[in-house]
């Protein structure tokens, strides 16, 4: 790919001993926001610190703009990093904390004061600079730990799951406050999270990570509507896996493997269905789950609205034509 | 910057050399020679031999006895006081409960030698009570305080520091909702605490009563000033023997305390672990403070814990007083009638009697300084790294905790009373520097133990962030790391100053007339019948006492609480 601005070629992650994630490959298009998605202890903040350099990788390479930055100390990688709760220093100003990269490469004082003024203009906390991180808000903080990341000219930045402390109103604000510095500033962002709804919110393209492999590499959409594995279809979205008899029941065809259907694609009183039975009912706000009993399987269906079904009551249960996940076993 | 990341390695292979031959110079080598001393004679195990003759003496077996009961008496009479505080302060509505809390903490600021010279100057031969009682009663003799009766009372009142920190935190992780509950079920009050809160507090109570009894049996500040002629507690027995050039026998009696010692401060850490896990860590509803109903027990109680609140707060305030009083009025006075900073000009004026404050402002100074230095170098490699040299090193930075210190002091003399190898065949004892190398290694456990936590709660992310802009160790560590660590830093070499100047078991065993220390000076001037000497030592102990004080407020601004360790009574 020639407008890949960063690209891992078979990079082997990990730790002298244990290799975490093997045989990566990603190339990153300039610009793009890239979600490496993963549950805890899938190796994604070891990946995140290989291509920084503060991990050796273990074997492959890590390319920035073609440029091979495998086994280059960290200062010389030239991306930045935005730490889980940003790792602001405590005891510096604003000001210090951007400014630190460039006191470490001795630039002088006219130019320190230049450059941190730029960057703080651009990322709007000019007026925050001689403050604390303490004194500062979580939309502030952030701003500030972007900037630090910002300020040596990186074109490249890593977020190690920044998010993942905050409270969910806080977080949505904080997406959307990173995404439209991102189209501000014009940088590339590998972002890292567990939260399915910070990747598919945020992200041209989802890697998703699981036991040091990638499971699948699209964009939020594609995971969701064409899951590559059951991982993956149990990891985003809330699905049913549907037993061997089950499926062959609702879907037509005897299954060899499993099968999943998300709740949304559980249809009630359609025409010809297949009677089930209303165990509980739970309002959710926005929409209710229905826990159903069919033919001796449990099975959970997502509705809308306020027409629900009472407890106790036998319902019609179809399904959304061709909406179930089906993985057929290729061996016998 | 490959030359300077080889500068950086000499730079630590050098620091952990030299912390290594410090180690094994100034802390295993005295306690292998003290060992050596204690049980060989001419080459051979002659222990028994060594305790036979100990027993022999009339004196050693009157001091074991004193100590004995005196060390069980004081623990009785301990935790009496003590469970009366706590109950005062967290468990029953007494009013003024603020001002009680001031006075009953006074055994923080007031410790040691401070305390053993504070009530002297009260009730000791020329004390201002005693001055008062003497204007009351002519029969009485001035030294009617001088004796068991004076050890008893000082360390009644002045070793339930212990109860006052522990017992009232146990108390606050009472959940009071378990007291609702049986008292919703019909409990009475007797049985409320019998059987909910005594369980929850009663590993905390055994753990305190031990430190009480360590701190006790250990008492040496005390009878050395007000045990007079006759009363002698075993601490005393081993400074003797070492002056009377025994240094065998003090070894052996030292080590046979620090067995005993040993053996209560590991039952102690016990019960502590069993306290810490029984009560949890979990957010409970606090306890509420009860009204007593009775009218005549509200009453008696409230008047005693004023009382009690008196005796803690009058010798202060006399010592305080009489510091800006004229020499002449000590001992005759009962309120000084006029005042003067005579006494303070003499001290601060560069004089002989500012001679033994500038001694240990400097000694302590150098052993903090070098503390701190030693443990800012050690402490994060031994967080870091995880090997067999590391955890060596972290068990003998701990060792002098364990330790008695009068056993490290006979340690220390009878490796350096000859010229040896480890330091250039030099005669350290007798010289300046004995001393201030014995405060360092007292020094070191409490600053490792706090540094420690310093170091482990810096979150990694920092030293990730600051390594991936590029930043050198070194620097991370003067930019980063330090700024971090600095406030406990600054505390744990406050507290540890505070707690040399007024430290009495080492000094006593090695300092010299080119080296006499505050607490030396203090206790001369308490039983000194010169009225400018004791002049001069109630500004040092008004200075000491101004100077914890500062350092305690400091440590709630910095919220890190002071933990106190077996006070030097
Ligand atoms: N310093 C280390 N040494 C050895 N193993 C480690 C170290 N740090 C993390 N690991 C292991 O590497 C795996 C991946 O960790 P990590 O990259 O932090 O995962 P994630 O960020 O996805 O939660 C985990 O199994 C973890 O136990
Ligand atoms: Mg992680």
């Amino acid at each position: 790919m020639a407008d890949s601005v960063l690209s891992l070629n078979k990079l082997d992650v990990g730790f002298p001993g244990m290799t975490v994630v093997r045989d990566l490959n990603l190339d990153v298009a300039d610009g793009a926001f890239v979600s490496l998605l993963g549950p805890s202890g899938s190796g994604k903040s070891s990946v995140l610190r290989t291509i920084a350099g503060l991990l050796p990788a273990l074997g492959g390479r890590v390319l920035l703009e073609g440029q091979d930055i495998t086994a280059l100390p960290p200062e010389r990688c030239n991306v930045g990093i935005v730490f889980q709760n940003y790792a602001l220093f405590p005891t510096m100003s604003a000001f210090e904390n951007i400014a630190f990269a460039l006191r470490v490469a001795k630039k002088s004082k006219a130019e320190v004061e230049r450059r941190v003024g730029e960057v703080a203009e651009m990322a709007g906390i000019s007026d925050q600079l001689d403050k604390k991180p303490a004194n500062m808000s979580g939309g502030q903080q952030q701003r500030v730990a972007i900037a630090r990341a910002l300020v040596t000219g990186s074109r490249v930045l890593l977020f190690d799951e920044p998010l993942s402390n905050l409270d969910a109103k806080v977080r949505a604000a904080m997406r959307k406050e990173i995404k439209r510095l991102q189209s501000e500033l014009g940088f590339t962002a590998i972002f890292v999270t567990h939260d399915q709804e910070d990747a598919l919110t945020m992200s041209d393209l989802i890697v998703v990570l699981n036991h040091g492999k990638i499971e699948q590499i699209g964009d939020g959409r594609t995971l969701y509507r064409k899951p590559a594995t059951p991982f993956i279809c149990e990891f985003i979205g809330v699905s049913n896996e549907l037993a061997p008899p089950l499926a062959a029941r609702l879907l037509g065809y005897d299954v060899k493997g499993r099968s999943f259907l998300r709740h949304e694609d559980v249809l009630l009183g359609a025409v010809a269905g297949v009677p089930a039975r209303v165990n509980h009912v739970e309002f959710l706000g926005a929409h209710s789950r229905v826990d159903l009993e069919v033919e001796g399987h449990a099975l959970s269906a997502m509705l809308i609205g306020d027409q629900l079904p009472e407890p106790g009551s036998t319902v019609s249960l179809g399904i959304r034509p061709g909406a179930a996940h089906v993985f057929q076993e290729v061996t016998g | 910057m490959n030359r300077s990341t080889r500068l950086d390695r000499v730079f630590y292979w050098l620091g952990l050399i030299v912390i290594a031959w410090a180690v094994l110079t100034f802390l295993l080598v005295p306690m292998l020679a003290a060992l050596q001393a204690a049980l060989f004679r001419h080459g051979s195990l002659a222990m028994f031999d060594a305790v036979s003759e100990l027993a022999r003496s009339r004196r050693v077996r009157a001091a074991l006895w004193n100590t004995v009961w005196m060390t069980a008496a004081t623990t009785l009479t301990v935790t009496i006081v003590g469970m009366f505080q706590v109950a005062v302060l967290e468990y029953f509505r007494v009013p003024e409960r603020g001002f009680l809390k001031i006075a009953f903490s006074t055994p923080l600021v007031f410790g040691g030698v401070v305390a053993a010279a504070g009530n002297n100057f009260t009730y000791g031969p020329s004390g201002a009570i005693t001055a008062a009682l003497a204007a009351l009663f002519p029969s009485l003799p001035r030294d009617w305080f001088i004796g068991w009766f004076g050890v008893l009372f000082a360390h009644t009142f002045l070793m339930t520091s212990f109860h006052f920190l522990f017992l009232r935190a146990a108390m606050r992780r009472v959940d009071y909702s378990t007291i609702e509950a049986a008292r919703s079920m019909g409990a009475s009050e007797m049985t409320i605490l019998r059987r909910v809160v005594l369980p929850v507090i009663l590993p905390t109570v055994l753990a305190v009563t031990l430190l009480t009894l360590i701190t006790a049996m250990g008492s040496f500040a005390a009878p050395q000033v007000l045990g007079g002629r006759d009363f002698h507690m075993l601490s005393q027995m081993v400074l003797t023997l070492n002056s009377l050039r025994r240094p065998d026998m003090a070894a052996l009696l030292a080590l046979l305390m620090g067995l005993v010692l040993m053996g209560l401060i590991l039952l102690s850490q016990y019960f502590e672990a069993k306290g810490a896990y029984t009560a949890g860590a979990k957010a409970t509803t606090r306890i509420q403070l009860r009204a007593i109903r009775n009218p005549l027990a509200r009453i008696v109680v409230t008047a005693l814990a004023y009382l009690l609140a008196a005796i803690y707060l009058m010798p202060v305030a006399l010592i305080v007083l009489f510091s800006f009083a004229p020499a002449s009025s000590i001992g005759i006075d009962v309120l000084p009638s006029s005042f003067t900073l005579a006494n303070y000009a003499r001290v601060l004026g560069g004089g002989a009697a500012f001679v033994p404050f500038f001694n240990s402002m400097l000694m302590s100074s150098i052993a903090v300084a070098v503390g701190l230095a030693i443990t800012l170098f050690a402490v994060p490699i031994m967080v870091r790294k995880h090997s067999w040299l590391t955890r060596g090193l972290d068990i003998c930075f701990v060792l002098p905790w364990i330790i008695p210190t009068m056993l490290l002091a006979v340690g220390l003399i009878v490796a350096f009373d000859a010229p040896n190898p480890l330091v250039g065949n030099l005669v350290l004892l007798g010289s300046y520097w004995l001393l201030p190398i014995g405060y360092v290694i007292f020094s070191l456990p409490l600053m490792v133990r706090f540094m420690r936590s310093a170091f482990i709660g810096i979150d990694p992310a920092f030293d990730d962030a600051a390594r991936a802009m590029g930043a050198s160790g070194p620097y991370r560590f003067r930019r980063v790391v330090l700024p971090l660590v600095a406030p406990t830093a600054i505390l744990v070499a406050g507290m540890k100053f505070n707690n040399l100047l007024a430290e009495y078991p080492l000094s006593a065993f090695l300092y010299n007339i080119n080296n006499k220390p505050l607490p030396i000076a203090i206790v001369d001037g308490a039983v000194s019948a010169d009225p400018d000497q004791a002049a001069v030592s109630l500004v040092y102990v008004t200075l000491i006492m101004a100077f914890s004080l500062a350092v305690i407020l400091i440590a709630e601004r910095l919220s890190l609480g002071r933990t106190p360790e077996s006070s030097n009574l």
